[in-house]
């Protein structure tokens, strides 16, 4: 009986919010006749572009044990380099988004695997500056893509769902790849189960912090371009709170905050998902929007509640 | 032949002890050498400076006639040494074969891409190779410590070392584990390779090794053929002095209940099983791994569920069935584990030995620890237990094995309990240790202290013991009093449990 007991909490555990976001696809589904709708869903899949874009580079941080809070100013930083090349061809205005944050993705790795940064504090302070940084280039104002980036962020494909959720799966997917098919992310695995195991056993710890670090700037740095395509303007918005979404995500998705354990598909999609899914669900029943944060928060609590259930079953086995 | 390896005139110093001085050792390939010595004699040190893990102060390694110089673990990795360390290092939430070639994954078709099948594979024939079941998919997590110790192993041999060293590779496994390590330990010396084997326990290398060293206070005091020596010569030369035999002992009878328990239960482990402790007498619980030993324990103190069953326990006096705290708070629980549950590794020693008493240390009205004092006690503890440590302020993390262990037996007799459980309490304790751990238990319970004892070591068993019980399958099996507590009749017990598992 007891052991029937502790199956079914240990299979909860893992998939539990897989079957929340069914039930609540159900629920919204029974109870609002626009939620189950191709339009809906269109929705549903631009708004979770950028906070998957983000995620899946953050996935790859916690799982090493360590943490990025200033993904939401990495993605605004890249938004304002898109405004700053604005009269240059698209090509050249994604390409110096993307190193940028590959620059300030390695600065963080730098600090945090060289320097021996906490990272939680680290990239605390890191999210307030670069988003200074970046205010002082659009003077908190609203400022225009090219035309050639807007146009690009317009395209739709499959009929209406647009182009920039492909490359947010993309990434998705080619970040699983690293984590479970290269040596890179058998290392970031290792490093988060046990990182002073894994130096002495002749992983290079902080190089492969260090790439990790990177991805996530880059994947953060996607979230920017992709908002700024989509909206054709860099509204000083971009960015702000997704840290705290991205993070409440990938540790939804089964990622621990205690690392070595996590995958970005299908979990950091699936964490998305349920976030994006509730606030949208919410939105077609028009319940009030202050609504939201509540239930999310909530959501969160949970996520890490049960993150902190799971750990602690692990280290008294051990 | 000359020597596989040589180490030659190794020091090492360490902030106020001296671990190694000048300490020379060499291997052939194709033979073992048994390393022996007490607690803090320096055998870790050693074997850490040859693994790479510290830079020698003096002296200089050799392979094959060739200095060399090891400034990372990868370099002495890639000279072929492969360590199996005291304390594991492991990845639980990675598989098996990960685990194994976590820093040599075989690279696949794509760039950077791991082959995993390779990798599985070559896991799969170094398992096979050591006779082992273990399947390369699983979950380090989910195997048992002695399996994790045979993935180890095959890691050292997928790696093609040839240069093997064990630290106390028998200290957590089950008999039945044991000799399959040993098995393996003869496997490697067939296949010619050079293997160091650290232990405690001088049977064992008396039976694996051809040769011996012996080292005390960091100085190389002994060295020859096995087969040469008798264990007594060894154990003297250990101690660095004659050692005496202690008389015969009557076993003491014990007075009044202290602790009954009656039918306690825990779905698939514990069925039912019932014992009385009296006041001063050892108890002995005897029985294989997974008889239920540690989980009676655990299961009665509430550290792990308990799904039926009566505690009972006299109270000044009177008798009456109590509850998991109540007992806790008249028990000390000395657990095999001291590296996760025993031990504030990165607090003084002194610290350590009054934590779980502060309450006797606390002043005035302010309750204001009395620093003095709980040095005080420090320091004799680590006296009485002959505790090797430069002063009572040195962090328990950097004492040696042994010594950590005797931190924690320590803290627990300071709190002076009326029950004293054991689980365990010498694991990697020298042979002089042992000796003094075991007359401090037999003083406790002459003055009237209820001592449980759970150890898987016979030769304890028998010295300690005044009664015996035998688990088996989550039950009292059989009770062994007085004289027929005997080694032989110990082993047959277990044994009849291991058939009866088969
Ligand atoms: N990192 C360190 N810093 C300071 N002292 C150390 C360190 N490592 C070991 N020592 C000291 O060096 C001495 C030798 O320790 P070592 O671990 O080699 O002993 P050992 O022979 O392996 O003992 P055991 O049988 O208990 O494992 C001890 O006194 C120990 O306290
Ligand atoms: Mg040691």
């Amino acid at each position: 009986m007891r052991e029937r007991l502790v199956q079914a909490r240990n299979l909860g555990l893992a998939y539990g919010f897989y079957f929340l976001l069914l039930a609540i696809v159900i629920v919204f589904t029974a109870i609002s006749n626009s939620f189950l709708t191709v339009s809906n869903w269109t929705q549903i899949a631009i708004a979770s572009t950028f906070l998957l874009s983000a995620a899946a580079g953050l996935t790859l941080v916690l799982i090493n044990g360590e943490i990025d809070l200033s993904i939401g100013s990495i993605a605004y930083v890249a938004a304002t380099v898109v405004f700053l090349t604005s009269d240059m061809p698209a090509t050249v205005s994604i390409v110096a988004a993307l190193l940028t944050g590959l620059a300030i993705g390695l600065f963080n790795g730098w600090l945090v695997a060289y320097l021996g940064m906490n990272s939680l504090l680290t990239t605390l302070g890191l999210m307030i500056a670069y988003r200074g940084v970046a205010l002082v280039f659009t003077e908190g104002t609203v400022k225009q893509t090219g035309e050639g980036l807007a146009l690009l962020g317009s395209v739709k494909l499959l009929g209406t769902i647009p182009a920039i959720f492909f490359v947010a799966l993309a990434i998705v997917l080619i970040f699983q790849w690293i984590l479970r098919g290269t040596r890179l992310g058998t290392y970031w695995l290792a490093i988060g189960n046990n990182e002073e195991s894994a130096r002495k056993i002749g992983v290079p710890v902080r190089r492969a912090k260090l790439a990790a670090y990177a991805l996530c700037g880059i994947s953060a740095a996607v979230s920017g371009t992709l908002l700024a395509a989509y909206l054709g303007e860099i509204t000083t918005f971009t960015g702000r709170g997704m840290e705290f979404q991205a993070v409440a995500a990938v540790v939804i998705g089964g990622a621990s905050l205690f690392g070595g354990r996590g995958n970005v598909f299908p979990g950091t999609l699936a964490g998305v998902l349920l976030l994006i899914v509730i606030n949208n669900g919410l939105g077609t029943r028009g319940v009030s929007p202050f609504v939201y944060p509540f239930v999310a928060g909530s959501l969160i609590f949970l996520a890490i509640y049960l993150d902190a259930i799971k750990n602690r079953d692990v280290r008294s086995v051990s | 032949m000359t020597a596989k390896l040589h180490m030659q005139g190794v020091t090492k110093v360490f902030p106020g002890v001296k671990a190694l001085d000048d300490v020379s050792i060499s291997v052939k390939s194709g033979e073992v050498l048994g390393l022996v010595g007490v607690n803090g004699a320096g055998k870790s040190t050693l074997m850490n400076v040859l693994g790479g893990i510290y830079r020698p102060d003096g002296g200089h390694i050799e392979i094959d006639g060739r200095r060399v110089d090891f400034a990372r673990p990868i370099d002495a990795d890639a000279a072929g040494i492969a360590f199996i360390h005291q304390e594991l290092l492991y990845f639980p939430s990675l598989t098996v074969a990960e685990n194994m070639f976590i820093s040599h994954l075989p690279t696949g078709k794509l760039p950077f891409s791991v082959d995993k099948r390779a990798a599985r594979a070559r896991a799969q024939a170094s398992l096979d190779q050591l006779g082992s079941g273990i399947r390369p998919t699983a979950r380090m997590e989910s195997l048992s410590v002695g399996e994790m110790q045979v993935v180890e192993i095959a890691r050292a041999v997928a790696m093609g070392a040839d240069i093997v060293i064990f630290d106390e590779p028998s200290s957590s496994l089950s008999i039945k584990e044991k000799e399959a390590l040993f098995n393996i330990v003869r496997k490697l010396k067939a296949e010619g390779k050079a293997v160091i084997y650290i232990s405690h326990f001088l049977d064992e290398i008396q039976e694996l090794c051809d040769r011996y060293v012996v080292l005390r206070n960091g100085q190389l005091v002994g060295s020859g053929d096995i087969a040469e020596v008798t264990h007594d010569q060894i154990v003297e030369m250990i101690v660095g002095q004659v050692v005496t035999e202690r008389a015969a002992r009557t076993r003491r009878k014990g007075g009044a209940p202290m602790l009954s328990l009656e039918g306690i239960r825990r779905e698939g482990i514990l069925d039912g099983a019932s014992l009385e402790l009296r006041e001063g007498e050892v108890l002995g619980l005897w029985g294989l791994m997974g008889s239920g030993r540690t989980e009676l324990i655990r299961s009665v103190l509430g550290l792990d569920p308990m799904d039926g069953g009566r505690i009972t326990l006299a109270i000044d006096g009177d008798s009456r069935e109590v509850s998991h705290d109540e007992l806790l708070e008249r028990t000390a629980y000395v657990t095999e584990s001291r590296r996760t549950d025993g031990l504030f590794l990165d607090e003084a020693i002194w610290k350590n030995i009054s934590s779980t008493t502060l309450a006797d240390y606390a002043r005035g009205r302010m309750r204001v620890l009395d620093k003095a004092a709980e040095a005080g006690t420090a320091r004799s503890m680590i006296d009485r237990l002959k505790i090797m440590t430069p002063d009572h302020h040195t962090q328990a993390a950097i004492l040696s094995g042994g010594n950590q262990q005797k931190v924690v037996f320590a803290k627990w007799l300071n709190r002076k309990p009326d029950i004293l459980i054991l689980d365990e309490p010498t694991r990697g304790v020298d042979v002089s240790s042992k000796g003094e751990i075991g007359e401090l238990v037999g003083a406790l319970a002459e003055a009237g202290t209820s001592v449980l004892l759970v150890t898987s070591e016979i030769e304890e068993m028998v010295a300690l013991a005044d009664r015996v019980l035998v688990l088996r399958d989550g039950m009292i099996a059989a009770e062994m009093l007085g004289e027929d507590i005997t080694e032989t009749a110990l082993m047959a017990a277990a044994l009849r449990t291991e058939a009866a598992h088969a």
